[in-house]
């Protein structure tokens, strides 16, 4: 048997992939109540009837429970992760059985994440109506192949690279950019990747934080985040970072702020925060305090030049589960988490549901706002307003009650 | 120069910086610049960095309440006009701005204003006047009042938004000289104690912050979903007023909006709860529902009036309801009204030689201005970003 997307194995293994998924999804759902709670509107109201979306975003239980909405809502779905490893494959499983057209498994070559953008792209015969895309890679081939993609009518793009790389696309439809709001940039970045990175790290190494030196690069959003859970642990925490107005806000929230050279030499932990590459270089690497652990919880797995730790490393011991052990030719040893990818996904589970919830919530109200009214070609932010009404649903979720606004 | 003056001179490092780095060349030579603002120690060592840039300067008061008399002395020692007195009325107030912009036959070329109110003049009584090069206002309540003129004569610089004012005096300036005024002049613990703070903003959270780190349980009140839910991912508990009045210990207000507490909030609190408000207007606390319920006020000591309400309770207020760290307490410490002045010297100068090409309107600070007051502040605290 071969299913759409290349998922292996025989009947009675697909059975028990679904059965799993399903569980997945209904553990994901009981912690994602704002995104639930948009589906029963949208079971009701059916705003994508007649929509048939294509979805490129890590295919998660969270990620599925987003998908259950968009077909609750009336829309025809295909879908695909968009990287190699991050398909969680008995979740793309249930959604299968759900008639969900998913392509891509865990463990794909490269080339077979882009054959799957291709696939999703084109799982409809007349093309999607919209696209849901996060990193903004199905918008820009469907730009450039427009006349392959006579129907579609909009699209939504949820990262912060994404919605710069669409900004400079010479668009004929509109772009819901689902990034620049309260409810993500605090709440996913701040707390959930906050929490998620330091749980990574701690899954992996086993150590106890209090009483350390614990150097954050970068103060951005996910930095800030990191430094305040870190020190809230009783981590001595130290901030490193390119600009003066983000060097004073750290210095300001209590933080010590020290050139890069100057806090490695004095790491016990040191966790890259930036989304620049080349953040860790040779030159703090010769520094380091032999035994120091080494991660990154930034954009990708550039911001820790491995080829600079590769150039230092005489042997490197796989000493637990995501940490090697790099013996250094100079006698010191330095622990490299995930490889220098993100720790929080690779040794932790990523952000938790409940902080999807809210970020997913933002794409899910986004998307079903384009069944009831497609904006002017273009980017678009999303509005304050959904921005309130996202937080408004997740603090009745949370049995939170606020004052009224008087009236004006 | 008054020992005031002098230990308000030594803890503004970001305006010597500029006077260092711009008093040879003197960029304001030939400009003369009209000012309101509080005639305090900080504010004289903005106008002695604009004196020191080459500009000529007259100075009226922007409140009837905050004058500091020897600071104005030693100014007019120094040959600046000073129009301002303690306790003056709000007619004396309104006087000392028309002098202000009557001072020239051609009026000011640049203006630094607060509270918007030599912009409105120069639009109103004194519209006759050629339109100043630039000016620029640095309060939220200035920039509101500016919506009313109709449409400007000139480019205005919105000095309020910046990163000093984002970074530095709202959440940790205002909000350490809140909760410092509230706790001296209340004379209380905070440890243990119930201490409300309505509002969530960048004032709020701050506020929230430090009453925390004093060891007070810290219930934040909201009217925005997306503050309050940061409220509640910072760890505090969040509730309607009405449920917090019944709760708290401490209150304090700072939302910029009127009645946050109201009559039935009032008569919701504990007895012996403190009152104080950290806005910008006198109406956060519901004054008028206030003094309808007061039976009876005593003043218990300097700033703190303790009201007998209709059920028997007491509250006491802080400064009147009126903004308490200016007006009970030693408002913001000379380092954080270094970073907000120096803010606004740098739209002057570094605006200027492009301002020709400015609409009029208002304008947003240019992003440089931003960047040399974090560089000097950074420098100011020993902050080395990279090997040195």
């Amino acid at each position: 048997m071969r299913l759409p997307g290349g998922a292996r194995g025989g009947a009675h293994v697909t059975e028990e992939l679904v059965r799993a998924g399903r569980g997945a999804l209904r553990f994901a759902r009981s912690q994602m109540p704002v995104l639930d709670g948009i589906q029963r509107e949208a079971e009701r109201t059916r705003p994508l009837a007649g929509h048939r979306i294509s979805g490129c975003v890590h295919l998660t239980k969270e990620t599925g429970v987003l998908v259950e909405l968009l077909v609750a809502a009336g829309a025809e779905v295909a879908w695909t992760g968009g990287d190699e490893v991050s398909t969680q494959d008995e979740v793309a499983e249930a959604l299968r059985a759900a008639g969900v057209r998913v392509f891509g498994r865990r463990g794909m070559t490269t080339a077979e994440v882009e054959q799957g953008i291709d696939d999703v792209l084109k799982a409809f015969p007349a093309g999607p109506t919209i696209v849901l895309d996060n990193g903004s890679r199905m918008i820009e081939r469907v730009v450039r192949d427009r006349s392959a993609f006579p129907e579609l009518v909009a699209a939504t793009e949820k990262t912060t690279e994404g919605s710069r790389r669409v900004r400079e696309l010479d668009l004929d439809f509109p772009v819901v950019s689902v990034n620049d709001i309260v409810t993500k940039w605090e709440v996913d970045n701040t707390y959930g990747t906050g929490q998620s990175t330091i749980d990574g790290i701690l899954r992996a190494t086993g150590a106890l934080l209090a009483g350390k030196r614990f150097v954050v690069a970068g103060f951005g959003h996910v930095g800030r985040g990191v430094a305040i859970r870190a020190a809230g642990l009783g981590a001595r925490v130290i901030v490193t970072c390119r600009s003066n107005e983000t060097a004073v806000r750290a210095r300001l929230a209590g933080f010590e702020v020290l050139s890069p050279v100057k806090a490695a030499a004095q790491a016990d932990f040191l966790c890259t925060a930036t989304g620049y590459p080349d953040v860790v270089t040779g030159e703090q690497l010769d520094v380091l305090p032999s035994g120091a652990v080494l991660c990154n919880t930034g954009h990708s797995v550039t911001e820790i030049n491995l080829t600079d730790l590769a150039a230092r490393t005489a042997e490197v011991e796989q000493v637990r589960p995501h940490v090697a052990r790099h013996h250094l030719r100079d006698g010191r040893y330095v622990d490299l988490l995930a490889g220098g990818g993100l720790v929080n996904l690779a040794a932790g589970e990523g952000n938790p549901s409940e902080v999807m919830d809210v970020t997913f919530a933002n794409q899910a109200l986004a998307t079903l706002g384009l069944g009831a009214e497609v904006p002017a070609p273009g980017v678009h932010e999303v509005t304050a307003e959904q921005d309130e009404d996202v937080a408004r649903r997740k603090l009745a979720a949370m049995g939170i009650r606020i004052d009224e606004e008087a009236a004006a | 120069m008054t020992v005031k003056l002098d230990t308000a001179t030594a803890r503004m490092p970001v305006l010597a910086a500029i006077r260092r780095e711009f008093g040879e060349v003197a960029p304001l030579n030939g400009h003369r610049i009209a000012l309101c603002g509080h005639v305090t120690a900080e504010t004289a060592v903005q106008v002695r960095t604009l004196l020191a840039l080459g500009a000529e300067i007259v100075w009226c008061a922007s409140s009837t309440t905050t004058t500091d008399e020897e600071i104005a002395a030693a100014m007019r020692r120094d040959g600046v006009v000073v129009h301002g007195k303690r306790g003056m009325s709000d007619a004396d107030l309104a006087r000392g701005a028309h002098e202000v912009l009557s001072v020239w036959p051609e009026g000011p070329t640049l203006v630094l204003d607060e509270g918007a109110v030599l912009i409105t003049a120069l639009h109103r009584d004194f519209a006759h006047l050629p339109a100043p090069v630039l000016a620029t206002e640095k309060t939220p309540d200035g920039l509101a009042a500016l919506a009313g003129v109709g449409p400007l004569r000139f480019p205005v610089i919105k000095s309020d938004e910046s990163f000093g004012k984002d970074a530095v005096d709202n959440p940790h300036g205002t909000a350490q000289s809140l909760v410092e005024t509230i706790a001296t002049v209340s004379a209380r613990l905070l440890a243990g104690k119930v201490f409300v703070v309505a509002g969530h903003g960048r004032v709020g959270s701050g506020v929230a912050q430090k009453a925390r780190g004093l060891g007070a349980r810290v219930v934040v009140t909201e009217v925005s979903a997306t503050k309050a839910l940061l409220a509640v991912l910072n760890g505090y508990e969040v509730l309607p007023m009405r449920e917090a009045a019944r709760i708290g210990d401490f209150f304090c207000t700072v939302t910029g909006k009127p009645g946050v507490i109201g009559r039935d909030d009032l008569l919701a609190m504990k007895s012996g709860a403190v009152l104080a408000n950290g806005g910008h207007l006198p109406w956060e606390i519901d004054q008028e529902a206030l003094s309808a319920l007061a039976t009876g006020r005593r003043e218990l000591a300097p700033g703190l009036e303790e009201l007998t309400l209709s059920n028997g309770n007491t509250v006491e207020l802080l400064g009147g309801g009126h903004i308490v760290n200016l007006s009970a307490g030693r408002g913001n410490a000379s380092e954080v009204m270094d970073v907000t002045f120096a803010s606004q010297v740098l739209a002057l100068q570094l605006v200027l030689p492009k301002a020709a090409d400015l609409a009029p309107g208002l304008h947003a600070l240019p992003p440089e201005c931003d960047e040399y007051v974090a560089a000097a502040l950074a420098k100011a605290l020993g902050i080395q970003l990279d090997e040195k």
